[in-house]
């Protein structure tokens, strides 16, 4: 199955320029074939809305999203948006489209407030971390910062998700002799992920700038055996590419048997036993 | 000890950050280009360079000078035949001069500051009639330190070297290939003959800036730098005049009586000006 990241840089605060965006990425996905195309995180509004959130968040029923859900027809595709859920607040979401309505959502866990973020100003966390089926694969959403947590990959991994998607906004911070310096641990995130948990991971980041603060992009694919199959640039929008395929799964699991020896019981017991209390 | 320095840094890929950060600010305000004051020093050089090639050459350039500087001066037209750019040269002396004599200020610094909120006028003024945005020029170690002046060099719409020490905008400007003579040309203000910012402050600026780094980049603490090899009394120093300059970085403070403040718990980012 052919999937694909689109790399862009959202018009901030504005519904309408990012939905013809996007509409502009799953032609060009479908053109190229796609199955399964991830917008980044908070692809439909931009990201930093601060007191701008109350007026741009949207329910599920929300007739934009049911418009974006009609072009789930030909592929399916992730977008990002703040979520309203009536009677509790707001939520940073990525939506699951597939087959002309919204499959899953999925609402943002860890939500930073360290240094230049907000996000826990405005929005409540998510409350749970699940996979789900899409066709023949189990996927998983998680929304940038929570992939930093390995509690939450650990979640997906033990449900058995062949695949993580990361739709994310990563600033940049500092630059060093090799460009931005964050890029080096994302990478190693994502290829240790896809590694030890024999697994796809997508991680799709955002370009552009909100108020001097710039998304560097580099989003990546990366396989069961910890390679990057598709790498995209910095700074500039994009649609990159990866052929995915089960059978590279079951491959890396005769090569190297991790999946079968994980036992999730120790994980329990460990946290009824040693955490919990 | 030795003392750490600088880390090593991707000059190709900060100026490209740098190139598209200007034209993402020129772009989303709808302006007509950009107009940067030109003293003839390294970071108003740089700046006018990555402008220029930012906006596809839609700069204004400006020198406003106050006397006789020619190294600067040369400087400054050097650059403008370097960016093939048409430069404007407006003496701003009579002005200044009325305004020294009719507020009786002799002090340098009153003088430099006079001189420096006189350049912004006239940048503003241009600003407003073209459309034009104002870059700002200056960098991470003045600003930190307090090495400007307040609604003076310091006011502008954005600040492209503003994250950068001193010693990364002369690497970059050597990446740029900047000409040779403002590539050796000493930081100064010009306020005196002979005036040097290092020999003003009393600190080399690459001594400055890795103190600088270690302490607000990577959190080291004051005391921690001792140990690691800075220089004591260095040290103090760049603490003392970084603690001195915070009421720079700040808006007017507001005296909070409503619900929701400017500049507080009014948060708004400057994108929304589009909605």
């Amino acid at each position: 199955m052919k999937i694909a990241i689109a790399q862009i840089s959202p018009h901030f605060g504005q519904w309408k320029a990012n939905m013809d965006k996007h509409e502009k990425y799953l032609e060009l996905a479908i053109q190229n074939k796609v199955k399964l195309l991830i917008f980044p995180e908070m692809s439909l509004t931009g990201y930093a809305l601060k007191d701008q959130t109350p007026t741009l968040a949207v329910t599920l029923q929300d007739e934009k999203l049911k418009q974006l859900a009609s072009y789930s027809q030909d592929l399916d595709f992730v977008a990002g948006f703040p979520e309203l859920i009536p009677g509790e607040g707001y939520a940073i979401s990525s939506a699951y489209f597939h087959k002309g309505y919204l499959l899953h959502v999925h609402r943002k866990v860890y939500l930073p407030i360290n240094g230049m973020f907000d996000d826990l100003k405005d929005f409540r966390r998510g409350e749970s971390i699940k996979a789900f089926h899409a066709g023949p694969w189990k996927l998983g959403v998680l929304i940038c910062r929570d992939l930093w947590h390995m509690d939450a990959v650990q979640a997906l991994a033990l449900q058995k998700a062949h695949m993580i998607i990361a739709p994310s906004a990563v600033p940049l911070r500092s630059i060093g002799a090799q460009g931005p310096n964050i890029h080096g641990f994302m990478e190693r995130t994502v290829r240790s992920y896809s590694e030890h948990h024999t697994m796809y991971f997508a991680f799709a980041n955002r370009v552009g700038f909100e108020e001097g603060v710039c998304f560097y992009g580099g989003s990546m694919i990366s396989d069961p055996f910890g390679r990057i199959l598709a790498q995209a640039s910095f700074l500039d929008e994009e649609l990159i590419t990866a052929d995915i395929s089960m059978n590279e799964i079951h491959r890396r699991i005769a090569n190297l048997s991790l999946k079968h020896e994980e036992d999730p019981s120790l994980l329990l017991s460990a946290y009824e036993e040693e955490v919990l209390p | 000890m030795k003392a750490p320095v600088l880390p090593e840094m991707d000059y190709s890929f900060t100026q490209r950050v740098i190139k598209e950060f200007i034209k993402t600010e020129a772009e989303k305000y709808h302006f007509q280009g950009a107009v940067i004051a030109l003293s003839g020093g390294l970071d108003s050089c740089l700046t006018a360079v990555l402008a220029h090639l930012a906006l596809n050459g839609k700069i204004s350039l400006l020198y406003m000078p106050y006397s006789e500087h020619p190294s600067s001066q040369q400087n400054a037209h050097a650059l403008a035949e370097f960016l093939q750019t048409p430069m404007e040269h407006f003496d701003i002396k009579a002005t200044a001069d009325s305004l020294f004599q009719g507020r009786n200020i002799q002090d340098p610094k009153r003088k430099g500051n006079v001189l420096a909120r006189l350049r912004m006028n006239v940048l503003f003024d241009l600003s407003a009639r073209d459309h034009l945005m104002v870059v700002g020029t200056s960098n991470k170690s003045e600003m930190l330190t307090g090495y400007s002046t307040w609604y003076g060099d310091s006011a502008a719409g954005i600040m492209p070297l503003g994250d950068l020490y001193k010693t990364q905008v002369r690497g970059l400007a050597t990446y740029c290939q900047l000409p040779e003579s403002i590539l050796r040309k000493a930081p100064s203000a010009e306020l005196w003959e002979g005036q040097t910012d290092e020999g003003e402050m009393g600190i080399a600026y690459p001594d400055l800036d890795a103190i600088l780094y270690h302490w607000i980049d990577l959190r080291h603490r004051p005391e921690d730098l001792i140990q690691m090899g800075f220089d004591e009394k260095l040290v103090q120093k760049t603490v003392s005049l970084a603690r001195k300059a915070l009421f720079k970085h700040k808006l007017p403070i507001i005296c909070k009586l409503s619900d929701r403040t400017i500049g507080l718990d009014y948060r708004l980012n400057k994108e929304c000006m589009n909605l």
